[in-house]
C-alpha cells in the first residue's frame, strides 16, 4: 500500500515504483529526464535519490519537479 | 493439517475475483491445504493434471526437462500466485513439474471439485483463462529473448524478474528473498552453469552483484537494467 498523498509529500526517500503508482503525472518527468523509470522492475525497489544518482542529477531538483507535476507545494 | 484457512488469501488470487461471499466460502469449503518440504514435487511434468492450487507460504519452481535431460525453470511461484492452472481446463496432463524451493503450502481443488464450482461460478473458468493468457504473455517474451538476445542480457532478464517477484530492499542493495543457485539462474536463462558463472564473477567485480552461497543481492540495480534492456550507459 502506498501511503503517499498530499499529506505525505514525496521526498529523496519515496520509492519511484510507489509514486508512479499513486501519481501517474509523476511520468512526465521521468520521461522528460530520459529516465528509464516508467515500467521499470526495479522501481518499486529504488528510491528518488537513488534513481537521480544513477542519472547524475541533483536529487533536490528531481524531488521538487516531482512534487510540482504531482499537486504538492 | 493445522493451517488454518485464511479468507484473505482467496481475496487476493485472481481466479476467485468476482465470486461474492458465498462463493468464496464454497470455494474454501472444497479446497484441502497441502504442504509440500523443501524439494517435495507436488506435480509432476505429463501426470493427469489431477488439482490446480494457490500458494499461500513458500515457493516453488516450476521445471521442465529436455529430451537431453537438461532442467530448465519455466519460471518461480510466490504466495498468491497460482500454479497447476490446467487443471482447470480439465482432461490435460500437467506441462511442467512443480518442486518447493523452500517449504510451503499450498490450498488446493481437485478437478471435480473446481468443475462443480465453475458451474455455479463461470466466472472461475474466465479468471483462470486470464491467468493462463498473462503466463502465455511471459512465455512469448522469453521465447524472443532467448531467440534474440546475448546471453548477458538474458541473464540480467533472469534476475530482474526474480527482483519483480521475490526482491527485498536491504542495506546492501536488493536482495532475492529465496535460495537461489547459479545453476538456478542458468536454467532460468538458457544458458550453461559455466557462462553464468563468468557472468556472475565479472559483474560482481564491477560492483553489479554480490553472491553468496544460493544468495543473491542486487548491488546496482540500475546497472542490471542497463544490461537487460541494453539502454545507452550513463553520463
Amino acid at each position: 500500500m502506498s501511503d503517499l498523498d498530499t499529506l505525505h509529500p514525496i521526498t529523496g526517500d519515496s520509492l519511484v515504483g510507489e509514486i508512479l503508482r499513486a501519481f501517474p503525472a509523476a511520468l512526465s518527468v521521468f520521461v522528460k529526464r530520459r529516465m528509464h523509470c516508467a515500467g521499470c522492475r526495479m522501481a518499486p525497489f529504488m528510491t528518488v535519490a537513488e534513481a537521480a544518482a544513477n542519472y547524475h542529477f541533483e536529487a533536490r531538483e528531481l524531488v521538487a519537479e516531482l512534487r510540482a507535476a504531482c499537486g504538492q507545494r | 493439517m493445522q493451517q488454518k484457512h485464511d479468507p484473505a488469501l482467496l481475496d487476493a488470487v485472481d481466479v476467485f475475483e468476482g465470486l461474492d461471499a458465498k462463493g468464496r466460502d464454497k470455494a474454501l469449503n472444497a479446497a484441502h491445504w497441502r504442504k509440500m518440504a523443501n524439494g517435495e514435487r507436488a506435480f509432476e511434468q505429463d501426470a493427469e493434471a489431477e488439482a490446480f492450487y494457490v500458494l499461500s507460504v513458500g515457493r516453488l519452481k516450476v521445471t521442465q526437462v529436455t529430451a537431453e535431460g537438461q532442467e530448465v525453470i519455466v519460471r518461480y511461484i510466490g504466495p498468491k500466485e497460482m500454479f497447476g492452472c490446467v487443471a482447470v481446463c480439465g482432461g490435460l496432463t500437467y506441462p511442467a513439474t512443480a518442486t518447493a524451493v523452500v517449504d510451503s503450502w499450498a490450498l488446493g481443488w481437485t478437478r471435480a471439485n473446481i468443475a462443480n464450482l465453475a458451474e455455479s461460478y463461470p466466472q472461475v473458468a474466465l479468471n483462470a483463462m486470464r491467468t493462463m493468457g498473462g503466463r502465455l504473455k511471459d512465455t512469448q517474451a522469453r521465447l524472443r529473448e532467448m531467440h534474440t538476445e546475448r546471453v548477458e542480457r538474458r541473464i540480467a532478464h533472469g534476475i530482474a524478474r526474480l527482483v519483480a517477484q521475490a526482491g527485498r530492499r536491504t542495506e546492501g542493495g536488493i536482495l532475492i528473498d529465496f535460495p537461489v543457485s547459479r545453476q538456478d539462474i542458468a536454467e532460468l536463462s538458457g544458458t550453461t552453469l559455466h557462462t553464468v558463472s563468468r557472468t556472475l564473477t565479472a559483474w560482481q567485480e564491477r560492483g553489479i552483484v554480490e553472491l553468496g552461497r544460493q544468495k543473491l543481492i542486487v548491488r546496482d540495480p540500475h546497472a542490471l537494467v542497463t544490461i537487460a534492456d541494453d539502454l545507452p550507459p550513463k553520463g
